[in-house]
């Protein structure tokens, strides 16, 4: 028999009943204008229990009696429900004084084998401060209630006494009671760290919000009650967070505990009805996207790494150019690898160790998943190879569910970052006819994506295609001139031809893109929406440098494209005069426009001269 | 073509309840600016909130009005065949189906839903040329499973697709074709009531679930060559789930999410977990709402958007209004979703400052002039830049030629001053040949008679020298 009964008899427990049904199954079906309705019943009854504990415990003297400290905890337990309810129906002010005066009695009384309650009450307390918009306030009351639970862990260890067994009768064995405990102090604890997530993320403290989510995924996958499907996409999503942080070996962690949870619980598809079926082939298919992602991650940041030392060399052999003049050349690029080298041995190990520290993994064998891709920065093509085999077989694999016909905008975002991969890789790649190749598959791939799509629906996903066309254009604009440099002899009537075609192309591209902005007038409008701005200026801005690529051999067509050029950086120039507000987003490019529009003509002046 | 979201607050007039009750004002609007700023009851000294949006509309305010400047080009935009879409939002009570479908009498408070209805069907019936077809669908987003209101099971669950070609679509859900604007209401009413039965029959709250009411138009003109030509577009009439209800559902469209307060299923946790990657990029694409994706052309797209924020002006409501202005204010925020990422633009900027620097040079007439502005440095000298190279060359070629034609004509002077000198020479040589020869042939004539040298020496005949040639050697 549960101690509410016990004591005070089984009216008084099946006032509770009522209440409880009240609060938890009756207010669902309470009218639009009486949205609280049953909430209030149940407080009237809840009170009336209280007010009965009160009386009853009034009547006992001796107050260090089993029954005096049995009663005390359960007078705290319906106050505490009270005070639940009052915040419940949006009454935070009596809220708060229900629960103030729970944590006082506790904490007066030091009732520590309520633990449980305890830590309840701290949640609430919590939780109501974040309804008041302090997160300061609540932020202390749940690190009060973390901390709570390690003194009791490690101070007292057992499995504390929980308020359900005594408010209502529980059944079974001494250990399925006993189990029930635990359960019970466990979860109270799993929530104060996804509260603390949630206060963490308001306050924008991402990394400690990220650490208790983690947490709060740790505690589920120990309590064994969770959704498989869900607790691994969870995971997956983490793994983005950890991905946008650089913290790749975390990232891939996460994700290779996703796809591990996912596979295992993973059913056939006999079993499973229609939807359930649709449901888990999306999830999977989620799941290779968080792949992919994680691998255009990863080449990116190697890619970014590999940039950022050859600035710092640049600046360096800047400097040492100036001192030495081109003697040292030799001796510099010798510098160059052993900075190199020293950067990869001392930086990483230091900073996984911090990270080790503060990132427990969760205990599960993940080997067959984490060898299948690097956690590691890139440096050779080699090793970007394959990164990208792994993400286009991802990619392959998340197509068959996002498929163009029936899930356009995500098809398209895959196909997106397909091209993305193709880029990434083309950055590796020494050879550089090797390099336009991959360029051209992304063209393919792109090209034949915005023939598909229809306008009127994809508009944006449209301007993002044909920006992309047109930088990928002018991409192979830039290698094939650069490879007829290397060849050291006169261009072929054929690469000349190449470059001007590949040029036209751009331009064709960046000004579908412009046109797209008319939205089906003859003009362009007098401004731009807010998103396109900068864009569609540098839209302009690199048409302006495509015309002046046009490999012309007669001095008039060469004075025809100049003037072109010098239309585009015009256009630049006079936009920003005529919206001031759009200078401040490309202010660089705005200068050399301005230096442009002053140059050119005298160019052209120059020219004429000689014709 | 794409623009934000147009939001405009409407604030109806106290009711009798309010009145009753001695409820103050709290709201107070600057209709001009469209601001719009409410005040603490409980902390008066506290400085009032203020909002702007495109529309601030007051208690005196009519739909007639708000129709005529908000919703009329939107309404016109669909029957030229672009999309348009409203959102209706506010509290229970907060005047939002006054706004939307609104009173009889007076004319001037007729809804935006019959105004819009009226509206498409006289511009069809004086367009000519133009076939027409109109179709009208009602459904419910509840708990993100879809159910077609004018379906034969209002339970049945229905899917979201997306095709390329026809957008987002969802997959089964009914067309009624409608023909005027007795139908569409019919039908609009039919789908309102099924709503709520359904409800009941769901045990579930339609205060917290959403409803889009889509008219969709498809033109058909014929051109002067006979060719046909299909436009179409679409209505779509939201009405979002109360505010009221939103933190304990969570219904509300995941980008209007609210901001502060704590989730305390567990749940939400994906929710938690991705508002720590949302802010920084886009790479949990699976997490949009059903409504979300449902309007995803109308939250950023190629679709015109408004939405109608209806509030209470009773101080009892203030925290249920100052949710509303915020939730509204977040909606006139949301920026269009796909952006164009273009690729860093340094390495570019870099190659124009020395392309720059150089060309200064060459006008300044440092360096010989190019025709094309190459791509980077250092190629002057490299083949790369074929025509400044070739342009080079010419230049020295022509140069060249200038100095060969220069020498040619200083040897052609001295060679033709030479011949003329010859030429005289030779005159002169052929008189002194003459005069030589006459003297000769007079010495010969006068030898004639004496033996020759030769002769006289024994040797062999004199050498005759042949005429002018030997003179000058």
């Amino acid at each position: 028999m549960a101690a509410l009964e016990r004591f005070l008899g089984d009216d008084v427990a099946e006032i509770y009943k009522n209440a409880k049904f009240l609060s938890e199954q009756e207010s669902k079906n309470d009218p639009e204008d009486e949205p609280y309705r049953s909430k209030y019943k149940a407080r009237e009854l809840y009170k009336e229990i209280s007010s009965r504990i009160k009386d009853k415990l009034t009547g006992i003297s001796n107050v260090d009696s089993e029954e005096f400290k049995t009663l005390l905890i359960l007078s705290v337990g319906v106050d505490q429900i009270i005070g639940v309810n009052f915040m419940d129906t949006e009454e935070l002010a009596e809220g708060e004084d229900y629960l103030m005066s729970c944590l006082k009695r506790i904490e007066e009384n030091k009732l520590s084998q309520a633990v449980t309650l305890h830590i309840s009450v701290l949640n609430h307390l919590g939780i109501l401060w974040s309804q008041r918009g302090n997160l300061e306030k609540s932020m202390e009351f749940l690190t009060k209630a973390e901390q709570l639970y390690h003194n009791y862990k490690e101070n007292v260890g057992d499995a504390p006494e929980t308020l359900t067994e005594l408010l209502e009768q529980v059944e079974g064995s001494d250990s399925e009671r006993a189990h029930l405990r635990c359960v019970s102090f466990e979860n109270t604890h799993t929530l104060t760290l996804y509260y603390l997530a949630q206060v963490y993320g308001k306050v924008d403290k991402s990394e400690l919000s990220a650490k208790y989510c983690h947490m709060t995924l740790q505690r589920q996958l120990q309590a064994g009650n969770f959704n498989p499907i869900d607790w691994a996409l969870n995971a997956a999503t983490l793994s983005q967070y950890y991905l946008t942080a650089e913290k790749f070996q975390h990232a891939r962690h996460c994700l290779a505990s996703g796809s591990f949870i996912f596979e295992s619980a993973k059913k056939n598809i006999e079993e499973l009805c229609e939807q359930e079926e649709e449901l888990q082939r999306q999830r999977e298919a989620d799941l290779d996207r968080c792949w992919i992602k994680y691998g255009l991650g990863l080449l990116e940041a190697s890619r970014d790494k590999m940039l950022s030392e050859l600035q710092e060399n640049e600046d360096e052999d800047l400097e040492g150019n100036t001192k030495d003049g081109k003697e040292n050349s030799a001796s510099h690029n010798a510098d160059k690898h052993s900075r190199k080298s020293s950067i990869n041995g001392e930086g990483s190990p230091e900073q996984t160790d911090k990270d080790d520290k503060t990132f427990h993994q969760f205990p599960l064998e993940l080997t067959l998943y984490e060898e299948r891709i690097t956690d590691k920065l890139v440096r050779t093509f080699d090793d970007a190879r394959k990164i990208f085999l792994f993400v286009v077989d991802k990619i392959n694999s998340a197509k068959q569910f996002y498929s163009l016909d029936s899930h356009a905008s995500d098809a398209v975002e895959i196909i997106q970052d397909h091209s993305r991969a193709y880029k990434l890789l083309a950055f590796f790649e020494l050879d550089m006819s090797r390099q336009c190749k991959m360029h051209k598959r992304r063209i393919d791939m792109l090209s034949s994506l915005l023939k598909e799509l229809n306008p009127q629906y994809y508009l944006l996903v449209c301007r993002q295609i044909m920006f992309e066309l047109a930088e990928t254009y002018s991409d192979m604009v830039d290698l094939k001139i650069t490879l007829i440099e290397m060849e050291r002899t006169r261009a072929t009537a054929y690469s000349t031809a190449k470059v001007n075609k590949l040029v036209q192309q751009s331009i064709e591209k960046y000004q579908e893109y412009v046109d797209s902005l008319k939205g089906g007038k003859p003009e362009l409008p007098a401004e731009f929406p807010e998103n396109d701005v900068r864009p569609a200026l540098v839209a302009f801005f690199c048409m302006g440098r495509l015309y002046s690529k046009l490999l012309e051999p007669e001095i008039e067509k060469r004075i025809a494209a100049i003037s072109k050029s010098l239309e585009c950086y015009k256009f630049v120039v006079d936009y920003c005069e005529a919206h001031p507000s759009a200078a401040d987003l490309l202010v660089n490019e705005l200068s050399i426009c301005k230096e442009m529009v002053s140059l050119l003509p005298l160019k052209m002046d120059r020219l004429r001269e000689q014709c | 073509m794409a623009e934000s979201v147009k939001v405009i607050v409407r604030c109806r007039p106290m009711n009798d309840r309010e009145k009753g009750l001695k409820c103050a004002t709290v709201i107070s609007m600057d209709s001009g600016r469209g601001q719009c700023s409410i005040t603490n009851p409980s902390d008066k000294r506290a400085p009032p909130k203020m909002f702007t949006f495109d529309g601030a509309y007051f208690i005196e305010s009519t739909t007639d009005h708000i129709y005529g400047e908000v919703a009329y080009p939107l309404v016109e935009g669909v029957t030229e065949g672009y999309n348009g879409t409203i959102f209706a939002y506010g509290q229970t009570g907060s005047g939002k189906s006054f706004s939307m479908q609104g009173v009889t009498i007076p004319a001037s408070q007729k809804g935006i839903i019959p105004r819009a209805f009226s509206h498409i069907f006289e511009t069809i019936s004086i367009k000519q040329a133009t076939k027409f077809l109109i179709h009208a669908s009602f459904l419910e987003i509840y708990n993100e499973d879809i159910r077609d209101l004018l379906g034969k099971d209002v339970k049945h669950k229905l899917e979201l697709k997306e095709h390329p070609e026809k957008g987002v679509y969802v997959n089964g859900l009914s067309m009624h074709p409608v023909h005027n604007v007795t139908e569409c209401e019919h039908i609009m009413n039919k789908g309102w009531h099924n709503r709520s039965t359904g409800a009941t029959l769901m045990n579930a709250d339609s205060s917290r679930s959403h409803s889009i009411f889509t008219i969709s138009l498809e033109m058909i003109t014929r051109d002067s060559e006979g060719e046909e030509h299909i436009r179409a577009g679409k209505l779509n009439l939201v009405d979002l789930a109360g505010s009221e209800r939103q933190g304990k559902t969570g219904a509300t469209g995941d980008r209007l999410k609210e901001a502060t307060k704590i989730n305390l299923s567990l749940s939400a946790l994906g929710n938690v977990i991705s508002a720590l990657v949302d802010g920084r990029s886009k790479h949990i694409p699976y997490r949009d709402s059903k409504l979300t994706r449902l309007l995803q052309d109308s939250l950023g797209g190629n679709t015109k958007t408004m939405m109608v924020a209806c509030l209470s002006p009773a101080d009892n409501n203030y925290d249920e209004t100052l949710s509303t202005l915020r939730y509204a204010n977040r909606a006139k925020n949301i920026k269009n979703k796909p952006r164009i990422n273009e690729d860093p633009k340094d390495a570019l900027l870099r190659q124009y400052q020395e392309e720059i620097a150089k060309l200064k040079a060459m006008l300044a007439g440092q360096i010989p002039l190019e025709p094309g502005i190459s791509g980077t440095d250092k190629r002057q000298d490299s083949p790369h830049d074929l025509d400044p190279v070739r342009e080079q060359l010419e230049h020295e070629k022509q140069k060249l030629k200038e100095e060969y034609e220069e020498k040619m004509t200083e040897i052609k002077t001295a060679f033709e001053m030479e011949k003329s000198n010859k030429a005289k020479l030779q005159q002169d040589m052929d008189k002194l040949r003459t005069f030589y020869d006459s003297k000769v042939q007079s010495l010969d004539s006068r030898l004639v008679g004496l033996p020759t040298t030769a002769q006289v020496l024994g040797e062999e005949e004199m050498v005759e020298l042949p005429p002018g040639d030997n003179e000058q050697s």
